[in-house]
């Protein structure tokens, strides 16, 4: 890679996607979008307003129907399963709502899974220091089954981090949490755009939890209908009940959930 | 991956029980009936009065010719416990031979001794106590028509003595005998114990003009072994018998032997083949159901950081693990039943008590492969579905269970479930052989077919029962029943399991039962007398006068021979 990394982390342009069946959904309709390096975004939307299949087909999970994603500079459409997963083992990091761990493994084993997959060492000062970031000195060699849900998303954060990735998803990341650790776990996230300048992308429908993002997108019918820069929670609340209004009034639409 | 496999096995033991215990329990099943083929193919009886021949020349084959059919004509071949198949002519062929010094003949008589009627005895000509070789303890060899030899074993059962008379009982009539002499073998005890005839006595006795029992060969001093065996075994296979060396004699000799030798290697072969099929199939329905059950676990493994290779791998090593796990298991237990059933068998008359349980190695080692073979590649075919399961599978709430199946499921089991069908009536039309192959081949279509069909059987069974369900068993009938309509694919293993085992298990019940049925029905056929006379020292050459005019035989009786050896072997 001789040319200089573009600004943007991962840059979506006319990506669209149907879910077919007996009624097909339109989950995205030609969204055009960057998500720019160091920043944190908050994609939030009604449900079935695709903001969802935007964090799978943004993250590689889910292959868009058309349009291209682009992460770093590496085109996603052309790549095959196998360089996928590899891509997103190395250069995404995940954080999911909940089972983002593997039972069998310990704190220290989860954190270090996706290195072990990839036949990695891993960098001992930098574990060190995601390790102290998050907090979790201590439950190293306990199991998943053994911490409380905040703990577990802080063992999810750590994962994400190791490989000092690109850009990390989160899929409604403090959605089972109370609303105290919630706030933790939303904290350690906006420090590690803050101190470690990562990027990160978060799906939520939660006003407080966008409230830490730097930007705001708001999705409706697989298409972004707000994108605002750090509005504030009433600001988030107050765009995101006009919307339900909105749609309300119209025709109901067969839901999706995702 | 073998280290994450491993943990993983570690972590959730209870998981894996029940593909443990399906795996060992194989390996058990499998390692017993290959211990019967194992000891059988090393079994060869003990050569003992033959032990001093090179080789020897006997006929214990049978071919029986069966029905014409189809044009075709079916013959099977037996291996009796009967003696006497060999040609008398051919001792001359095989002494013409170069290199053979001498072709001695063997005939073995019944007969039992007055003197100590506990020890089997059988009587030869002394011709043949060469082939031990016997040599003489005290006394000299049958000199004359009255003149006996007996070995240490019998002299000492019956305390006979060089010059003493006794009396033994041959071709059903009582014979006073002088013992002319005591001899020894150095090769053991045998099943029985030896008398000696002169040879001219001996084939006056013996009840098959014309026949030898088998033929020893001796080879001369200085020649060629492997030419002389090889231009005896020529001369003697155009006669139909056999050339038996090294530890086969002992076969040649002991003909309960070489029966027990092809009823053990076919009938650890047979179960083996059976219970490796049921092996199969329920250990394929157990590792896919684990590995379904652990959907999650894998779409999680997927989304951050595994290749489908990587997913693979991690199955394979988990199912191979729990596979050398559960033949660790299951080769000792499998062993221990092994000997338990000798003795069983040899108890029961089906081998001979010289009937040993021999190897292991090969066994083990061949059940091992072939287990972890099954077990790998039901794994494998498991695993590949998984690898299907999209990442973000992994992010839902929760697992959405699979539809019922695909349209080529539901056609090739519908296919295979019209072949069954087919064959059912091919199997009325055929008889024999034929028949056994085709209701074979139609429980192996029935079971397939089934097997493909268990969604939709799952699902219909689950809406048909669900009334009664909930008549008798109230609100856990009802949630019974909505578990079972809800979750027909997951339950395939379970009705899959179901139909081999009750299949199976019917199948090869009522085709002895059937089989059992018909040899009564032939055997009852082929047998014209009303009641039947018959001596284990053969029966005197014309019937004893006092059966004439006894209300079972009528005014003269007469001896029939029986039209088919093979009918009193097929009904013992």
């Amino acid at each position: 890679m001789s040319a200089p990394p573009p600004p943007e982390a991962v840059r979506l342009e006319r990506v669209s996607k149907t879910y077919e069946g007996d009624q097909p959904v339109t989950a995205l309709a030609e969204v055009d979008v960057r998500f720019l390096r160091g920043t944190m975004t908050a994609v939030m939307g009604p449900s079935g307003s695709g903001k969802s299949t935007l964090l799978h087909c943004a993250a590689g999970l889910d292959r868009p129907d058309s349009g291209r994603v682009v992460i770093g500079s590496t085109d996603l459409a052309t790549l095959p399963e196998k360089r996928l997963t590899e891509l997103r083992r190395d250069r995404i990091g995940f954080i999911f709502q909940a089972f983002n761990l593997v039972g069998a493994l310990t704190v220290e084993q989860n954190i270090l899974l996706p290195l072990r997959l990839s036949g990695r060492r891993p960098d001992t000062a930098w574990l060190a220091q995601v390790i102290g970031r998050v907090g979790l000195d201590h439950r190293l060699g306990h199991r998943p089954a053994e911490l409380s849900g905040g703990q577990q998303q802080r063992v999810a954060i750590a994962r994400a981090l190791v490989t000092r990735p690109e850009v990390i998803f989160c899929d409604e990341p403090t959605g089972a949490l109370d609303t105290q650790t919630a706030a933790d776990v939303l904290a350690l996230l906006r420090s590690v755009v803050d101190h470690f300048g990562q990027t990160v992308i978060m799906v939520t429908h939660d006003p407080v939890a966008a409230s830490y993002a730097n930007r705001v997108m708001v999705l409706a019918d697989g298409r972004i209908v707000q994108d605002m820069p750090q509005p504030g929670v009433r600001r988030i609340a107050e765009e995101l009940a006009m919307l339900d209004r909105r749609r309300r009034q119209q025709q109901p639409v067969p839901a999706r959930e995702g | 991956m073998l280290g994450l496999a491993a943990q993983m096995l570690r972590y959730r033991k209870s998981a894996f029980i029940a593909t443990f215990l399906a795996l060992a329990a194989g390996v058990t099943v499998l390692t017993v009936c290959g211990m019967l083929v194992e000891s059988g193919l090393r079994y060869n009886g003990e050569p003992q009065r033959y032990a001093g021949a090179f080789a020897v020349v006997a006929k214990q084959e049978f071919a029986i010719q069966g029905p014409e059919k189809f044009g075709e004509r079916e013959t099977t071949k037996v291996t009796l416990p009967e003696r006497g198949g060999v040609p008398d002519s051919l001792v001359a062929d095989v002494a013409a031979v170069r290199g053979v010094q001498r072709a001695v003949a063997d005939r073995t008589i019944p007969l039992a001794a007055a003197a100590a009627p506990k020890v089997p005895v059988s009587g030869h000509g002394w011709g043949s106590a060469v082939l031990a070789p016997y040599e003489l303890v005290s006394g000299t060899a049958p000199q004359a028509q009255g003149e006996v030899t007996v070995d240490q074993r019998l002299a000492a059962a019956g305390r006979l003595r060089p010059g003493g008379t006794t009396a033994i009982i041959v071709g059903g009539a009582v014979q006073q005998v002088r013992v002319s002499g005591v001899v020894r073998t150095r090769n053991g005890q045998g099943p029985q114990a030896a008398l000696f005839f002169t040879d001219e006595q001996a084939a006056r006795l013996y009840p098959r003009p014309g026949r030898v029992d088998a033929i020893g060969v001796l080879p001369a001093k200085g020649a060629d072994r492997a030419a002389v065996s090889a231009a005896v075994k020529r001369i003697v296979e155009r006669a139909g018998a056999k050339l038996y060396t090294g530890d086969e004699r002992g076969l040649a000799e002991q003909p309960e032997a070489a029966a027990a030798k092809s009823f053990t290697v076919e009938a650890g072969g047979a179960f083996g083949g059976y219970a490796m099929l049921i092996i199969g199939f329920v250990v394929a329905a157990t590792v896919g159901l684990s590995v379904r059950h652990r959907r999650r676990d894998f779409a999680l493994l997927r989304a951050i950081a595994a290749t489908p290779g990587q997913v693979r791998t991690l199955i394979l090593g988990e199912v191979g693990i729990l596979a050398l796990l559960g033949a660790a298991a299951g080769i000792p237990i499998g062993l221990l039943a092994a000997l338990w059933l000798r003795d069983e068998m040899v108890d029961r008359g089906f081998v001979p008590d010289t009937y040993t349980v021999n190897g292991g190695v090969l066994t083990s080692l061949a059940v091992t492969a072939a287990v972890t073979a099954v077990a790998l590649l039901s794994a494998w075919i498991a695993a590949r579905r998984t690898t299907r399961i999209r990442p973000t599978e992994a992010l839902g709430e929760a697992a959405v269970d699979p539809a019922l199946g695909g349209k080529v499921r539901a056609v090739s089991g519908l296919a295979l479930l019209g072949v069954a069908f087919a064959l059912i009536a091919l199997t009325g039309r055929a008889g024999g052989q034929t028949a056994m192959g085709v209701a074979v081949a139609m429980l192996y279509t029935f079971v397939l077919a089934i097997a493909l069909l268990a969604p939709w059987i799952n699902r219909a069974a689950a809406v048909a029962l669900a009334p009664i369900l909930r008549t008798v068993f109230g609100d856990s009938g009802y949630l019974a029943a909505a578990n079972l309509r809800a979750n027909a694919r997951g339950m395939v293993a379970v009705l899959t399991a179901l139909v081999l085992s009750v299949g199976f298990g019917g199948t090869v019940w009522f085709l002895q039962d059937n089989l059992q049925r018909q040899t009564a029905v032939q055997s009852k056929e082929g047998t014209t007398a009303q009641h039947a006379l018959v001596g284990a020292v053969g029966l005197p050459p014309r019937p004893p006068r006092r059966l004439a005019g006894s209300p079972a035989c009528g005014p003269r009786p007469g001896y029939a021979a029986p039209r088919s050896s093979s009918r009193s072997w097929e009904t013992r």
